[in-house]
């Protein structure tokens, strides 16, 4: 909006600066100019009145409404890792993002193209900052952005003999490091690896503890600071 | 001259905008060197914004939430291309503004809900009935303007955008946004109760 001091102007371009008087957004000098406007104009304070129970009732409206930002955060982050299940970032990533390519293609391609290497890295990087101990793992997982395209599911058609008897897990983004370290170890667990760039852990029974996996799975489960967890699905053996 | 009390009483346009946008812009750089954390507050702080007003855009959560994930996947592989020739905010909101109106097109969702007042012309008396019921009147007379009025009257009402701040993501000049909140005003004025109609006035 151009205020030119000094030109007349009219009733009508008064009216049409009224909302964002209201809302508190004009220029210092709009602001003023309209201000001594409405000294004179009854029917712009009257329009001001009306515009300002307007705004409040749009405001009160929006605080009948909760939403949940952290759970359509996980569904983006698994929109992300599924994406990179399907496609894994050897088969022809798709780079071109970081040469500032259309925006408006389609959300598979987005998707492949979010996770480029230097994200893995900085993922990696920042996990070795937090001590959790899995330095060397997560230094090949840098190396390796292929890695998390092997990254078994519960609908994964096969998994791996090793991973039986361990559970994936997804904490609250809230968690910090200290009481994940303590969430662990209370329910005699260890990390063997993780997070994924969906922050899944991978947790095992902590070597000499006669533990079953499904009294801890039933303690996580119990946790309000586990978002999720689950038993690593061993794999389906065939037929004989 | 006379004093009017605007926004939430903070500076118009001013210092309150410049902090938030400076704040968001080193989220913004973090977010650029990929990191996840970063983005995860910039995504929950623009989260009930963008729910807001793509769900009165789409008439549906479910919607928008769609379109507010997959904005923010392009805020989070543009964001290196961020250059600073906009707020933070102006841009983001761009972004969602064109793809709720590019689902919208694919939708065809873009029908305005009927409204029928009906019975509902003698306002209540109780308090809490009243609420609910300006509630329903408000979202009624909303859905009701087109999809650029309603955008122009939420961007302003709720997101509390400046005019050039919503010319800047409607793509469009700056007396465009003020007519089209020019007409929306005028139909929202007989649209809204009685006793919650605004002044008559202004330019025919």
């Amino acid at each position: 909006m151009s205020t030119s001091q000094g030109a007349p102007r009219s009733h009508d371009a008064a009216f049409e600066l009224i909302p964002w008087l209201v809302n508190g957004r004009l220029s210092r000098g709009e602001q003023e100019w309209l201000e001594r406007h409405l000294g004179e104009c009854e029917e712009g304070r009257r329009e001001v009145d009306g515009q300002q129970r307007l705004r409040s009732a749009i405001r009160r409206d929006e605080s009948n409404i909760e939403y949940a930002p952290q759970a359509s955060f996980q569904k983006l982050w698994s929109q992300i890792e599924a994406s990179e299940r399907r496609d894994p970032p050897d088969a022809g990533i798709d780079r071109s993002v970081d040469r500032g390519v259309d925006p408006d293609r389609p959300a598979r391609a987005k998707f492949r193209a979010a996770l480029p290497t230097h994200r893995w890295m900085a993922a990696a990087a920042s996990l070795v900052a937090v001590g959790l101990g899995l330095s060397v793992a997560l230094t090949w997982r840098a190396q390796s952005p292929v890695r998390a395209a092997q990254y078994q599911t519960a609908a994964a058609p096969k998994a791996q003999p090793d991973r039986d008897g361990q559970i994936r897990a997804v904490f609250s983004p809230t968690v910090t490091v200290e009481e994940l370290t303590r969430i662990v170890t209370e329910t005699r667990l260890t990390i063997v690896d993780g997070p994924s760039d969906s922050g899944v852990y991978t947790l095992a029974v902590q070597p000499g503890r006669d533990l079953p996996v499904a009294d801890a799975l039933e303690r996580l489960r119990r946790d309000p600071r586990v978002r999720f967890a689950e038993p690593v699905v061993a794999p389906s053996r065939g037929p004989p | 001259m006379t004093s009017v009390r605007t926004g939430d009483d903070r500076d118009p346009g001013g210092a309150g905008v410049e902090s938030a946008n400076e704040g968001e812009l080193r989220l913004l750089e973090r977010v650029a060197q990929g990191d996840r954390r970063a983005f995860q507050e910039l995504y929950v702080g623009y989260h009930r914004r963008l729910a807001r007003f793509l769900t009165r855009l789409t008439h549906g959560y479910p919607i928008a939430e769609e379109i507010i994930n997959d904005t923010m996947s392009v805020v989070w592989r543009k964001a290196a291309n961020f250059r600073g020739q906009s707020q933070v905010s102006t841009w983001i909101m761009g972004i969602a503004y064109r793809r709720a109106l590019k689902s919208l097109k694919r939708e065809s969702n873009a029908t305005h809900v009927p409204f029928l007042p009906g019975d509902e012309d003698a306002p209540a008396t109780d308090p809490t009935q009243r609420t609910y019921e300006l509630h329903e009147w408000i979202g009624h007379a909303l859905a009701q303007l087109p999809v650029e009025q309603r955008m122009v009257v939420e961007l302003t009402y709720y997101v509390g955008l400046s005019c050039q701040e919503i010319a800047t993501i409607m793509e469009c000049p700056v007396n465009t946004v003020k007519t089209r909140m020019f007409h929306a005003r005028r139909r929202l004025r007989t649209a809204l109760p009685p006793d919650e109609r605004v002044a008559d006035g202004g330019r025919e």
